[in-house]
């Protein structure tokens, strides 16, 4: 017997228990017959992050991990989709790498991580090279991302990190505010522009974006939730999330 | 600032572990500027053949329910959900008056919950005389059955599917769920109700609703319409039966 309503995949989705972006995200995006199973990664101190403090911060988050694994893979999910980026940039594509291992170990199932789902995006527009890269974190974290860009043989030209001052704030940047970061950081110089931090909430701006820079313009929640789809056979096309989702 | 998606409410919603309908369905039914947060209350997909195995079960969410409120008090939410119900029915009436107020008290948050979520739809209608379907075991149906009784209704009818674990509710098939609204309906019968947040029928309640001519209550719509309601939303949405395009 199959779910009634997740009849092609159930998808285990591990977001922190400060995310409120994520849930809804996915949720519009999700195909007929895909359900999407939040499963909250436990997340304290959320009010005090800064640029000494984010990488211990995003650790306690990733040591939390497991747990919520477990507790997903109580609903029998067919595969886990990561909603917490940070930690699958830590120590460039090797440590990427060793955090899917290690989720896949414990689980079984395969997962889609934010820093591989982004990497794969860019491979699939095909022709990028210099990137831009939008975050809501701290100087420390954007050198991570920037490195494990770099394994993946792409150059981060620009960065901005917005340093959100909790994890809970990060969904409260507005919109006005992203497009201003992205006009900043858009030049002849990079070939398309990635946002990472699942709590921003930027997958329909990110769309609109694409279209007025004619370029990509990739979201990573956007990113992410096309991976875990494609790589299970999914292949519906969505409307609304820019041409990731509508034309691949 | 408010949350850039959920800047009318946040809500926490607690699910067993197991549950893959309530997302599904909750996501489903949001308006704009309301966004939904499971929080997933973690226990293992037990095999249930009987009574026992089904007290057990109740026992395990009990005990591994308080991490899972402490988990979603994270995101500060504006309104606490529970989207399990058998619980929430749990030990007739004041049991559950209580557990409410208990959940209250602790989280400073207002609360909804299916048992309360239900009185108040079939308040909607003034329905007293009610057919009930659930995914459980005899003891779960006789607790849901003392709730409603002590409540000041009459449960006319009753089928519980027996469901083999958590996981499998939500296996259950609209047919099944056809077949089981039409052995609780009868002309005594003023609405029907279901219980058990895993079983998938909010979609299938407003068509019975149609075909009967009464009201049928999926648990998860007059659960998730307390919610808004009691929130202060007031926005109709279609497809999931008057409890939300009316009332």
């Amino acid at each position: 017997m199959t779910d009634v309503l997740g009849w092609r995949r159930k998808f285990g989705v591990l977001g922190p228990s400060t995310n409120t972006v994520v849930q809804p995200d996915f949720d519009d995006m999700r195909p007929r017959g895909v359900t999407n199973h939040y499963s909250r990664i436990f997340t304290p101190n959320a009010d005090a992050v800064s640029n000494e403090t984010f990488r211990a911060g995003a650790e306690v988050i990733a040591g939390n991990t497991l747990d919520a694994v477990r507790s997903v893979m109580t609903c029998s999910p067919d595969h886990l989709v990561m909603g917490m980026s940070a930690v699958t940039f830590f120590d460039g594509e090797k440590g990427a790498d060793r955090f899917s291992r290690e989720v896949e170990e414990v689980s079984g199932i395969k997962i889609s991580i934010g820093s591989d789902a982004c990497t794969a995006a860019m491979r699939t527009y095909g022709g990028v090279k210099r990137i831009a890269v939008l975050s809501p974190y701290w100087p420390s974290m954007n050198t991570e991302v920037a490195r494990y860009f770099g394994d993946k043989g792409f150059t981060v030209v620009r960065d901005k990190c917005l340093q959100c001052r909790s994890w809970t704030q990060i969904a409260e940047v507005t919109t006005e505010t992203l497009r201003t970061e992205l006009k900043a950081l858009d030049g002849d110089d990079v070939d398309a522009i990635v946002q990472v931090g699942t709590n921003l909430s930027m997958v329909r701006l990110a769309a609109a974006a694409e279209m007025w820079f004619g370029k990509p313009v990739i979201a990573i929640n956007t990113a992410t939730y096309w991976h875990a789809l494609r790589t299970n056979g999914i292949k519906d096309q969505v409307v609304g999330f820019g041409r990731l989702m509508s034309d691949f | 600032m408010p949350d850039a998606l959920g800047w009318r409410k946040k809500f926490a919603v607690l699910v067993p572990s197991t549950n893959t309908s309530v997302q599904p369905e909750f996501d489903e039914m949001r308006p704009p500027g309301v966004t939904n947060h499971i929080s997933r209350i973690r226990i293992p997909n037990i095999p249930l053949r009987s009574d026992e195995d089904f007290k057990r079960l109740i026992e395990l969410i009990v005990v591994a329910q308080m991490e899972a409120v402490d988990s979603a008090m994270s995101m500060e939410p504006d309104r606490l959900v529970l989207g399990i119900s058998a619980e929430s029915f749990w030990d007739g009436y004041s049991a559950a008056k209580k557990l409410k107020k208990d959940l209250e008290d602790y989280t400073k948050l207002d609360v909804s919950m299916g048992s309360d979520a239900a009185e108040s739809a079939l308040a909607l209608y003034g329905a007293k005389r009610i057919g009930v379907i659930t995914p459980y075991f005899p003891v779960g149906d006789q607790n849901v059955k003392r709730f409603f009784e002590e409540g000041g209704f009459k449960v006319a009818k009753m089928v519980g599917l027996k469901c083999e674990s958590p996981v499998a509710i939500a296996h259950v098939t609209e047919t099944q769920l056809r077949d089981a609204i039409r052995a609780v309906d009868g002309p005594d019968v003023e609405a029907i109700v279901q219980v058990g947040t895993n079983l998938a029928m909010a979609r299938l309640a407003p068509q019975a609703e149609i075909w009967l001519g009464k009201p049928v209550i999926a648990i998860n719509t007059a659960i998730y319409r307390h919610a808004l309601r009691a929130s202060g939303i007031s926005d109709k949405i279609d497809g999931w039966g008057p409890l939300l395009s009316v009332h």
